[in-house]
């Protein structure tokens, strides 16, 4: 039986560097969810330009996903979160997530996580809600703003 | 008698028509307490009865975002519109709706990211049960 633990099945976030960005351009997505949100090369662009930091989301030695997260006068903002299409459905982007909300809320600088994802995508709010956050409002995109409640 | 009915029914949709259009829409214009970042608020009704269409710009040194909302209500003057600033990068921007109650835009103003976030709170209550 799979265990489904983080520790055993060795999902890791890991910071971008020289040295594996480039596997990040490499993951793919579904089809149907490439209007979700912007490439991960677009992505590592506007981190060079805002206060965002992009990480690898590996499972054993094998990047599977991007993150990214930023922080913005005390607010930290999951603002990237994909798994490639080929390692979705198998519990490892709620592992993966729920290392990050740890790895968040243990910033003195994070008084409080949000996310935010397109309207249209109603897998990400059913994820995010599985988590602990809640609709907290509507973005200047129009995207749906979404706050971690600790529980 | 015939005449005065005519003019009663040539009055009674003016009548109609300036009572949906409702109240004043001003422009109005919020500064940061250090004066380098600014909110601006501006409405307009696309029909007579219909919601105001509130745009906001929020400017900093580096640039500025607009977006665009509707709000339901019968004016949108610096009476029922109030902006709180809770340090030179945010502010929460309060619009009364006419029952009395109000709903609030979140605002950041950083150098790096301009960001707003329109509740789904009414008087700080989620809409969300």
């Amino acid at each position: 039986m799979e265990n489904p633990s983080s520790t055993d099945r060795r999902i890791q976030l890991k910071p971008l560097t020289r040295f594996n960005w480039e596997q990040a351009t490499q993951l793919q997505l579904h089809d149907y969810q490439e209007d979700f949100l912007p490439s991960v090369l677009f992505s590592l662009a506007q981190s060079k330009f805002e206060n965002l930091f992009p990480y690898g989301i590996y499972e054993g030695d094998a990047m599977v996903g991007f993150a990214m997260y930023g922080e913005f006068d005390g607010v930290c903002w999951i603002s990237r979160f994909m798994l490639d299409k080929a390692h979705q459905e198998k519990g490892i982007g709620r592992l993966a997530l729920l290392q990050l909300l740890d790895m968040l809320r243990l910033q003195p600088r994070c008084k409080e996580i949000r996310t935010s994802f397109a309207r249209q995508n109603a897998l990400a709010e059913y994820f995010f809600r599985s988590v602990g956050f809640e609709p907290m409002g509507e973005g200047v995109d129009r995207e749906i703003v979404m706050r971690w409640v600790r529980k | 008698m015939k005449i005065i009915s005519h003019r009663l029914w040539l009055l009674l949709p003016l009548l109609l028509l300036f009572t949906a259009c409702g109240g004043p829409i001003e422009s109005l214009h919020f500064d940061s307490p250090a004066g380098d970042r600014s909110i601006d608020v501006v409405g307009k009704r696309e029909s007579p009865a219909g919601p105001i269409i509130v745009t906001m710009t929020l400017t900093v040194p580096a640039g500025t975002k607009s977006f665009s909302f509707e709000h339901q209500a019968g004016s949108l003057t610096k009476d029922n519109v109030t902006a709180t600033w809770l340090n030179n990068n945010r502010c929460n921007v309060n619009f009364k709706l006419d029952d009395g109650t109000a709903w609030e835009v979140e605002t950041f103003l950083l150098d790096d990211k301009i960001e707003a976030v329109k509740k789904f709170e009414i008087d700080g209550k989620s809409i969300f049960h």
